[in-house]
């Protein structure tokens, strides 16, 4: 389900028109009344859009889906007191199929080295991270909060709501089960008008700056180190306005479908601590990860808060990918995050320092998120910490790469973003709500008038698809 | 969307529809813009109809003609009048941008083409070994010389685009809407190249000068696209009485690079010769001399040109060709750098 391709759209509409032209006839007959036409329709638009994207993508969701419920009914069936002890068990069956295409290939060849040539060349099923973690909170939620297992129907458009099923954001049962469960395709133009904002908005994000971005990104370099900052900051830049993109387009076409989805991204380049920046980025996984991993392991009131949030961020870096790279990543992250907690009772930074501060860790941490060979990681991790990289000859090989016309093309990408960027960070400060401003209609109208100037021909993928 | 029901009666979403009808509108002003007012492609509309007056004069008055295309290379190195007036070789330059993709460069030349013609393919090495792709150019051009169908159904296999693939084509895109605003802030032409550096043959020159650098870097392996197109070209050529070649276009080499970049050369033109012969030329792509060259390093200046064209023109004289076993000797005794005279 790729947002930024005319496919996607036009399969949707064909979908939509479908249910349109059926629901007349069919939603009087008595087993489809009191809106079961409408949720049975919603969950096969959604197996259809899936369908069209994968067919392996299609038989793991199911199998990761159905064999959730199937599970969580059989543990349900149990006397309270034994309930837990079934938990793990299917804990570990529900994410069985994500560490078999995700983890099998590093786990098993790259860390035991037994190469094993079968899995090398595994094909991540699109959206796997996003949804066996979303089933894993149902179960969780459902047994810990005694919560009742809901209908079969009901249960299988929390799980596979269209918008939010490849890239999230990853939703809890609380939030999206009981709009599940009242779902209606109705006519509602406050939801369309509102969503509509949204998906211009996010549309705008990805194809006017992230698959703009993207073209200019060259990870070539190991020892110059004005590149590979430069490469770090337009990729940081890209991967932000690729899965925010990503994201604000669910959310709009949920709020079209009358479903109010987790805004999953609150401007996290306008944060001024790191513990800041992970309330804004990624929000569902950050609170995934609070929920049942922080907190069960004892979260920041006990003695070892400091170890606790470290296992977070590198098991949260290990999610991201499998790789060494990744774990590197969570690692900055989690140590930036103890030395944020450790220092900020202590010190308080005004905030432009701290600002800069924050983004310096973050877009320093990029370089572990993109590289992927680990020697070159490391060697252009120590060149952005050597004095030497940073000489005039450096200097010349930048200003020489980078004083051309694509210089020039880059600059005012990196502008514009700049412009974006300023207007969330004023939306933030004077609203305390996210995108306030680039949401206003004039401005939309101004984002869709940039998003089809600016849209390269072609698409890039979903960064997040791979995860 | 929400899909409509019958109870509700709602107001209607003015702002998505809006927002809506902004696209649209914004999206058709782009295509206008993008075929009628972008300088770049006005630019070679206006030499693609130099060129196709030049064709249809060589027609008329001198029956068969020879017919060369390619890249910008093509277009700034081949003087169809001089062919003319001194070997009486009425010849057409059919050079476009090699950013507008193999298939609209080959495309663009067959409506052109009789039997008892001879087509010189010489489309750059680059173009050959990457796969085939209708670049946004590519798309545009045809659309601006109302001819879809080089992009929609072309002769010779994939890619075809589809009609979706051509509306998203037809916008300016990023990298060419800030160009063209800094242009235009800075008081400068819109376009590097001008309506009066065309010749009324279709040759291109220039007055922009441009530090060169090279040679060019690409493959030593024609892609899929590239073998299907020489196979399908060759086929086409031969039904209707077609003399074919191909002739290698000169690139800028530094000295201590001749050697790599000729056997890379051969490594193409050997693949290139098992669908379409090769034109004889001794610079095996090569020309060590930086003051050939005026903004890259395959645009040459007016004598440069001129010796090429000189040369061009004996080589389709004598229909001197390579054998492939010339150029497997050639692979392992290589010919020293080429300093053209001045």
């Amino acid at each position: 389900m790729n947002f930024a391709e005319a496919r996607f759209w036009g399969l949707l509409l064909v979908g939509l028109m479908v249910i349109v032209l059926l629901r007349p006839l069919l939603r009087h007959i008595p087993a489809l009344k009191d809106g079961v036409f409408d949720k049975l329709a919603l969950f096969s638009l959604g197996l259809f859009l899936l369908l069209c994207v994968s067919r392996v993508t299609f038989v793991i969701f199911l199998v990761v889906a159905v064999g959730s419920y199937v599970g969580l009914k059989w543990v349900l069936q149990h006397e309270e007191g034994r309930r837990r002890r079934y938990l793990f068990a299917l804990i570990p069956l529900q994410l069985l199929p994500l560490a078999y295409y995700k983890y099998a290939n590093f786990g098993l060849n790259e860390v035991l080295g037994l190469d094993l040539p079968t899995l090398r060349n595994l094909i991540i099923p699109v959206g796997i991270s996003f949804y066996s973690f979303q089933k894993v909170a149902f179960v969780v939620d459902t047994l810990v909060f005694k919560q009742p297992l809901p209908r079969f129907l009901d249960y299988l458009n929390f799980a596979g709501f269209f918008p939010q099923i490849v890239a999230g954001p990853i939703e809890r049962r609380k939030d999206l089960l009981p709009q599940m469960e009242q779902f209606r395709f109705r006519w509602s133009a406050e939801n369309l008008n509102e969503g509509a904002s949204w998906i211009a908005l996010g549309l705008f994000l990805k194809l006017a700056l992230a698959d703009n971005l993207a073209g200019f990104f060259d990870g070539a370099s190991v020892s110059n180190a004005y590149l590979i900052w430069l490469n770090n900051l337009i990729f940081g830049l890209r991967i932000y306005y690729d899965f925010a993109g990503y994201s604000l387009v669910a959310l709009g076409l949920g709020r079209c479908l009358g479903v109010r989805l987790t805004l999953n991204f609150r401007s996290p380049y306008c944060s001024t601590s790191m513990t800041e920046f992970w309330r804004r980025w990624h929000i569902t996984l950050s609170q995934w990860f609070r929920d049942y991993l922080y907190i069960p392991l004892g979260g920041g009131r006990v003695r070892w808060w400091a170890f606790n949030l470290a296992v977070v961020f590198v098991v949260s870096g290990f999610w991201h990918g499998a790789g060494w790279n990744f774990i590197l990543w969570g690692s900055i992250h989690g140590v930036a995050l103890i030395v944020n907690r450790l220092y900020s009772a202590k010190w308080t930074l005004p905030a432009f320092p701290a600002w800069v501060l924050t983004m310096l860790v973050s877009f320093c941490a990029w370089l572990g998120f993109y590289e992927t060979r680990t020697p070159v990681l490391l060697l252009k991790m120590k060149s952005l910490f050597t004095p030497g990289a940073y000489n005039l000859a450096q200097w010349h090989e930048f200003a020489a790469r980078y004083l051309s016309s694509s210089g020039y093309v880059l600059c005012c990408f990196l502008m514009l973003t700049g412009v974006i960027l300023f207007f969330e960070w004023l939306s933030v400060a004077r609203h305390d709500s996210p995108y306030y401003y680039l949401r206003q209609p004039a401005a939309v109208a101004a984002l869709i008038l940039l998003t089809v100037l600016l849209a390269p021909e072609k698409s890039n993928g979903f960064i997040y698809f791979a995860f | 969307m929400a899909s409509s029901t019958s109870h509700s009666n709602s107001r209607f979403p003015t702002r998505a529809a809006a927002l809506l009808l902004t696209a649209v509108v914004v999206w058709g002003l782009s295509i206008v813009y993008t075929l009628y007012g972008n300088p770049e492609v006005r630019n070679w509309v206006m030499g693609g109809k130099i060129k196709i007056q030049w064709a249809e004069k060589m027609t008329r008055e001198h029956g068969s003609k020879i017919l060369v295309y390619g890249g910008s290379s093509c277009s700034f190195s081949i003087d169809g009048e001089r062919m003319l007036d001194r070997f009486g070789l009425p010849t057409i330059n059919f050079g476009r941008g090699a950013d507008m993709g193999p298939t609209v460069l080959t495309e663009s030349v067959l409506d052109y083409i009789r039997p008892g013609d001879t087509l010189i393919v010489a489309i750059e090495p680059g173009l050959l070994t990457q796969s085939f792709d209708v670049p946004a150019l590519g798309v545009q051009f045809s659309y601006a010389m109302h001819h879809p169908e080089w992009v929609r159904h072309p002769h010779f296999g994939e890619p075809r685009v589809s009609w979706f693939q051509a509306l998203a084509a037809l916008r300016p895109g990023g990298f060419h809407t800030f160009m063209v605003a800094g242009r235009f802030a800075s008081g400068r032409p819109l376009f590097r190249y001008q309506a009066s550096d065309y010749h009324a043959s279709g040759w291109e020159q220039t007055e922009v000068r441009v530090k060169v650098t090279g040679p060019a870097d690409y493959g030593t392996h024609l892609s899929d696209n590239a073998r299907a197109l020489l196979r399908g070209l060759s086929a086409w050529c031969a039904e209707r009485h077609v003399r074919i070649a191909y002739s290698l276009p000169w690139c800028y080499t530094p000295p201590d690079q001749v050697k790599s970049f000729q056997e890379r050369n051969i490594a193409i033109l050997l693949q290139v010769n098992e669908f379409i012969p090769v034109l004889r030329d001794a610079h095996l792509g090569v020309d060590t001399n930086l003051e050939d060259f005026a903004d890259t390093q395959f645009h040459l200046v007016g004598p440069a040109a001129a010796l090429r064209t000189d040369e061009f023109a004996g080589q389709i004289k004598s229909w001197e060709l390579w054998t492939a076993t010339e150029l497997r000797q050639r692979e392992t005794r290589f010919v020293s750098a080429v300093n053209l005279p001045q």
